[in-house]
């Protein structure tokens, strides 16, 4: 096979990456793996998980391992979203100068982005979408790459604010981080409670980031692939005519169009990750749960079921599968 | 063509095999669906099959689905998306075949990687000739199929005697194929068949399979054999006299034919019959002529005579209006009687003179008579004549199978002779429908022979020239049954009643009554029409031979003249 020397970079370089990652985290692959097709796929990630999983850790080592700005928010009920973005200040000469806020930066970790009122929460929208903020009828484009990571605590509803779905959709992934097993556990605890600290080397450039997005952009989809993509995603709208009935049951809403596109970019960087130049429908299918588990709203009868979205989505690919069939009959 | 797209051929081509094969399942399941029904109506006497039927029907459909498999499309585009699905190509096949432009940067090494790919698969194993719920399905059909006519067709679980009985149907079967062979089933037959005959064929054929399929009882194969040998024999008697005006027409025909000559030689007025006419004959009728026109002409003097009376009678003034009414009314009925005498006597002048040249056109006769051509159809009408009466009459027609081809091989070898003689070939045209109106009448008697013998029952011999040929008395009903046989038996057998044993029995006494050849009842079998010229030959050898005196030769002659005169009317 002639090797496509940018899909073999892309897979080098992503490779390096993970194995940095991996020298902090332990276990963990698949959120390691998802972080990283979101900064691949120019994608936000939320991650949610219990206290203590290493998600904020996670977060730092990419930053380190990419050599590039990071900054935390930790969010907070009193936050307002001028702590976030910036705010203009009298400086010297009384003249008004913007002064950046964590915002700008490469890699931002909005911590616990659920404690943060709805009005904090939605300054993040144009940072997340365009790219930029506006803060005193000025707007101020942030440096690219850009990448959001927000964590939230799934357990503690007091004196939380559940991110609006408009805020939801803006994220490319949403990660569940779980429990490690009682292996991982030891090494962690034999990893942090030593004397040795492992810190991960800078193996990846902002440039390099910037171009593995441009490599994710070129691989091809075939259009009975992308025909199935985007049947799963019509499968989600509960009053659409291709609606799965595990769907029409139990969503109140499917997938936006963004939904659409955050699947079959994903699809694509597994495609690469898989050492394939085409995305195939089981990238399709990997990449669907992360992508839409926060993009459907489930109803209360889904609640009452035990139903949560990640069986929806099961269920949804269980019937498209069952109506893509073998075009050649014998 | 891509490399890619020329690597898909192999599978395209393997495609259609695998689906030729389930094809040819689908097809054979549906013929042995088929067959499932046809056997089970079969078994219900609804209608007929066999097993080869059956089988082709299958075999018909099974075919029809293997080519209906391997001629439908099988598109490129679902080809690749297909094999990508069944060999775990992860959609690369698909995705190369969208595109083969090279137009972005992975589309070079795409299209190598679905290469490389699918040339590490083979066809067969991505579409394994395989045994389906097709052919699963065809095979269950097929047997119940089978076993379904198995069981509507072997006399399994039946008692001995109706075992007995369906032999004996089959058998009658048999007789009843050959007897609808012989007689409609050849070259011939099936070109020359009227509707009415192919009626009757093919209700010949349907009441053989149900006696091969037993599938009457014995009355009602007795009942069926009677309908359809009343059937035949009524189509032999239409035939018979459809053959009879035919010849009529051919009569006529011939003496077109004969006038026509005699109009050539200037002989218009002599009409053929006077041509034909003896010299002694003409001799007496002419004096006959003469002697009447002797007496109309007395008789129109004596008319005058009263005439001039009457006129003389009116001359006188003296007479009443009542007496001239009457005179006048004597008169115009005298000059009517005149004027009719007038007209007899110029018809008498006319036919004299004819007389007169009846002997020029004697001669005319004799030269065109004498004419082989002319002869042999001659020949050929008597014998039509004569075939289509016997069967009018006694039921069986004079013509053997081979006469008949004779004589129409003869009739068609004239027909190819003749090219000008407009009058002649009329004359052979209708000679040929009456030909086959005898084929006909032949056919028609031969299945009615044949089938009304038909039922082997008890008390019933087989019997005519469509069953076996043993005169064999199987059994005593009661009844009196007549062997119809006259054409099958030879000999000089004479007797005509069969002595034996009387019965204990109190009912009708039985007696075999045996068509001879020779005679039948009280009358010969033979008409003498047939034996006429060879006792005319004898007679005339005998003449020859024998010192005998020219008026009684004259005498003889005459005497067979005057047979065949009659046989021809």
């Amino acid at each position: 096979m002639p090797e496509q020397p940018e899909a073999t970079w892309f897979c080098e370089t992503f490779e390096r990456v993970r194995q940095e990652v991996q020298k902090v985290i332990v276990g963990q692959h698949d959120i390691v793996e998802g972080v990283l097709v979101g900064l691949a796929a120019s994608g936000n990630i939320l991650l949610e998980g219990m206290p203590g999983l290493g998600k904020t850790l996670l977060v730092r080592s990419l930053s380190r391992t990419l050599s590039l700005n990071f900054s935390r928010i930790q969010f907070t009920p009193d936050m307002m979203p001028a702590d976030v973005t910036g705010t203009n200040v009298l400086g010297e000469g009384r003249v008004s100068e913007f002064r950046r806020g964590p915002i700008f930066a490469n890699i931002v970790l909005a911590d616990e982005i659920n404690r943060a009122t709805p009005k904090t929460q939605s300054a993040m929208l144009e940072a997340m979408q365009e790219r930029s903020v506006t803060v005193g009828g000025k707007r101020h484009a942030l440096e690219e790459p850009f990448l959001v990571m927000a964590t939230q605590n799934p357990i503690e509803q007091e004196g939380t604010y559940p991110l609006p779905e408009a805020q939801l959709d803006r994220f490319f992934y949403k990660l569940i981080v779980g429990y490690p097993t009682k292996e991982e556990l030891a090494e962690v605890v034999t990893r942090t409670t030593g004397t040795l600290e492992q810190e991960p080397n800078v193996v990846a450039s902002r440039e390099d980031v910037i171009r593995m997005r441009n490599i994710v952009r070129e691989v091809p989809v075939a259009h009975p692939v992308l025909d199935y993509g985007l049947s799963m995603i019509v499968a989600t709208h509960p009053e659409g005519e291709g609606a799965s009935p595990v769907a029409a049951r139990y969503c109140r809403y499917g997938s936006s169009p963004r939904g659409a596109q955050a699947l079959i970019t994903a699809g694509k960087v597994h495609a690469l990750l898989a050492g394939r130049y085409n995305v195939s429908k089981e990238d399709l299918k990997r990449a669907l749960k992360p992508v839409l588990r926060h993009r459907i709203l489930l109803n209360f009868e889904a609640e009452a079921d035990g139903m949560n979205a990640d069986k929806v989505l099961d269920e949804v690919i269980a019937f498209v599968d069952n109506r893509d069939r073998d075009p050649i009959k014998v | 063509m891509s490399n890619l797209t020329k690597r898909l051929k192999a599978f395209e081509t393997r495609v259609r095999i695998v689906r030729s094969w389930r094809g040819l399942a689908m097809g054979a399941c549906v013929g042995t669906i088929v067959s499932t029904v046809w056997a089970v109506l079969d078994w219900r006497s609804v209608v007929y099959t066999e097993w080869s039927w059956m089988g082709a029907v299958t075999g018909a459909c099974a075919v029809v689905g293997a080519v209906i498999g391997l001629v439908l499309p099988v598109p490129v585009q679902g080809l690749a998306r297909s094999i990508d699905r069944r060999a775990g190509l992860e959609d690369r096949l698909t995705t190369a075949h969208e595109r083969t432009e090279n137009a972005d940067a992975f589309d070079g090494a795409l299209q190598f990687d679905a290469e490389e790919r699918l040339s590490q698969i083979r066809p067969k194993t991505v579409y394994p000739i395989r045994l389906g719920k097709w052919h699963g399905g065809a095979l269950l059909f097929g047997l119940i199929a089978a076993a379904i006519f198995i069981l509507g067709n072997a006399p399994i679980a039946m008692s001995e005697e109706s075992r007995k009985d369906r032999e004996e149907i089959k058998k009658l079967g048999e007789t009843v194929k050959r007897v609808t062979k012989e007689n409609f089933e050849t070259p011939e037959a099936k070109q020359e068949m009227s509707p009415d005959e192919k009626r009757l064929a093919d209700e010949l054929r349907r009441f053989d399979r149900d006696l091969e399929k037993a599938h009457l009882s014995k009355e009602d194969a007795l009942q069926k054999s009677n309908e359809l040998a009343q059937k035949a024999d009524e189509l032999m008697q239409n035939a018979a006299k459809a053959s009879e005006q035919d010849l009529a027409q051919a009569e006529s025909a011939r003496e077109q034919l004969e006038k026509g000559e005699l109009e050539k030689a200037g002989l218009g007025d002599v009409s053929p019959q006077m041509a034909q006419m003896s010299p002694g004959e003409r001799l007496e009728k002419l004096n006959q002529a003469k002697r009447q026109a002797q007496d109309l002409k007395n008789r129109l003097n004596d008319l005058a005579r009263q005439l001039d009376e009457i006129n003389r009678k009116l001359a006188n003034k003296n007479l009443s209006p009542e007496e001239r009414k009457a005179l006048e009314a004597k008169k115009a009925e005298i000059e009517k009687q005149i004027a009719k005498l007038n007209s007899e006597l110029r018809q008498n002048a006319d036919m004299q003179k004819a007389l007169e040249l009846s002997r020029e056109a004697q001669e005319v006769f004799r030269k065109m008579t004498q004419d082989p051509m002319y002869k042999e159809l001659m020949e050929i009408e008597k014998k039509l004549a004569q075939n289509s009466s016997s069967a009018k009459n006694s039921g069986h027609p004079k013509l053997t199978d081979e006469q008949r081809k004779q004589l129409k091989e003869a009739l068609e070898k004239l027909a190819a002779q003749l090219k000008d003689a407009k009058a002649m070939k009329a004359y052979l045209a209708a000679l040929l429908e009456a030909m086959k109106k005898a084929s006909e009448l032949s056919r028609c008697n031969g299945a009615g022979v044949g089938i009304s013998g038909l039922p082997s029952m008890p008390g019933m011999a087989p019997a005519g020239p469509g069953a076996p040929t043993e005169d064999v008395w199987q059994g005593d009903s009661g009844q009196i049954h007549k062997l119809d046989k006259a054409e099958a038996s030879k000999g000089t057998t004479t007797t005509d009643v069969i002595s034996g044993d009387q019965r204990p029995a109190t009912g009708p006494q039985a007696y075999v009554e045996i068509r001879a050849p020779s005679m039948v009842g009280n009358r010969t079998s033979v008409p003498y029409r047939d034996v006429l010229p060879s006792y005319e030959k004898k007679a005339e050898s005998a003449l020859n031979r024998q010192q005998i005196p020219k008026e009684h030769q004259k005498r003889v002659k005459q005497y067979f003249d005057s047979l065949t005169g009659a046989n021809r009317k």
